[in-house]
């Protein structure tokens, strides 16, 4: 089951960006510039707020619960072919006295191969995130973490402000309990999605 | 109290649309046509390992997390789409699947506040959890504000009031709850 629902996730995604490419004959035309020039802004992200209550999600003294997201990624084109940006993930969660606060933050610079009008492009990708988590009811996770994220992409553009984007990344992770010795980790990763540009 | 605000939210919203939907007809034109797509989401995979991340068997985790959002506008201003979430996690121990499906309506309204038009929203999923033994079923509806960026990108948000029903099966419970929410994100349009 659970290698079937991967190979579908994959089937999806890959899918989409091949339909993606093929459309992309006649738009290659209609570029006029380059995607990747100084002074672009590459935009993304999220932010959501909910406040819910009711039985299925009260406490036993019948307080509901506050949720915030916020999580922003903006880029922008010091030079041609350098996007520097920033990560910033912001979760909260608060139910009566009870609390959980977990922040990402940190710089990211994205190096482009080339800049022309070509519709698949690579990339490098480096970034450095800080993460802070807080929690009155989970403490195994509350310290300071550190990840130092490096790795290869690919950019399918399906328009001129659109393209779909595949990252393989590894990251380097070092966490500090609050009360404990430093213990370090590895992440390995695949992340697709989309990336929308200003011009 | 809060279902007579956003009612009222949504059928003031709507009285102002349908009294001027003339004088942003034209600007309207060139967004949001029928045979129109859109899309959204992301599919993120991750291996963790090392003392942070390994169970007590030793062995790592493998995380997977998928939102897929489609939509397709049949006809002028109406988009009919679906949602579908996926959270997969594995150790050396347990693994639990996670899935939520549902469809969604969205119609924009030909009437332009600022640089964006307003839209309603009505959507519902389904979700399971393995872990909890649980499904979660969302009913909700909204009034929302798209702001065309280029012909191809909007910023979006969305207010809305969603009524959810929990069932934790092994335990034949069923809880109710409902939330008022609000949305900011991006979405992306295919011509």
């Amino acid at each position: 089951m659970l290698k079937h629902l991967f190979l579908l996730n994959l089937m999806i995604f890959f899918g989409f960006s091949i339909a993606a490419a093929q459309n992309m004959g006649s738009l290659q035309l209609e570029k006029e510039e380059p995607p990747f020039q100084k002074g672009t802004i590459d935009l993304g992200g999220s932010f959501s707020f909910e406040s819910i209550s009711g039985d299925a999600y009260e406490d036993i003294d019948g307080n509901g619960a506050t949720r915030i997201s916020f999580a922003p990624d903006v880029g922008y084109f010091v030079m041609d072919k350098m996007s520097v940006g920033g990560l910033l993930r912001f979760d909260s969660e608060s139910i009566g006295d009870t609390s959980s606060q977990d922040l990402f933050i940190g710089p990211r610079v994205n190096y482009y191969l080339r800049n022309d009008n070509h519709f698949r492009h690579f990339y490098g990708q480096f970034s450095i995130l800080y993460r802070a988590y807080s929690s009155d009811s989970v403490n195994d996770l509350s310290g300071n973490w550190f990840k130092i994220q490096f790795g290869p992409g690919i950019q399918s553009f399906w328009n001129k402000y659109v393209s779909w984007n595949a990252l393989v990344y590894v990251s380097m992770d070092q966490f500090t309990p609050e009360d404990g010795d430093s213990l370090s980790g590895m992440e390995m990763g695949l992340r697709l999605g989309l990336s929308t540009y200003i011009f | 109290m809060k279902y007579i605000i956003l009612v009222a939210l949504l059928i003031s919203a709507a009285s102002m649309a349908f009294c001027q939907i003339d004088e942003a007809e034209e600007e309207l034109a060139e967004y949001y046509m029928g045979g129109d797509r859109e899309v959204g989401g992301f599919l993120h995979i991750k291996y963790q390992s090392g003392d942070i991340y390994n169970d007590v068997d030793g062995s790592g985790k493998l995380t997977v997390d998928d939102i897929l959002d489609l939509g397709y506008f049949p006809i002028d201003k109406l988009s009919i789409g679906a949602m579908v979430k996926l959270g997969i996690w594995k150790t050396g121990l347990e693994s639990s699947i996670n899935t939520a499906i549902g469809p969604r309506i969205d119609y924009y309204i030909p009437y332009r506040i600022g640089s964006g038009y307003p839209y309603l929203h009505v959507g519902s999923l389904f979700a399971t959890y393995e872990a909890t033994d649980s499904k979660e079923t969302h009913y909700e509806f909204g009034l929302g504000y798209s702001v065309p960026v280029n012909e191809y990108v909007s910023i979006v948000s969305l207010l809305y009031y969603s009524m959810d029903e929990i069932e934790l099966v092994e335990a034949t419970i069923v809880e109710n709850g409902s939330r008022i929410g609000l949305r900011f994100g991006i979405k992306s349009y295919h011509f």
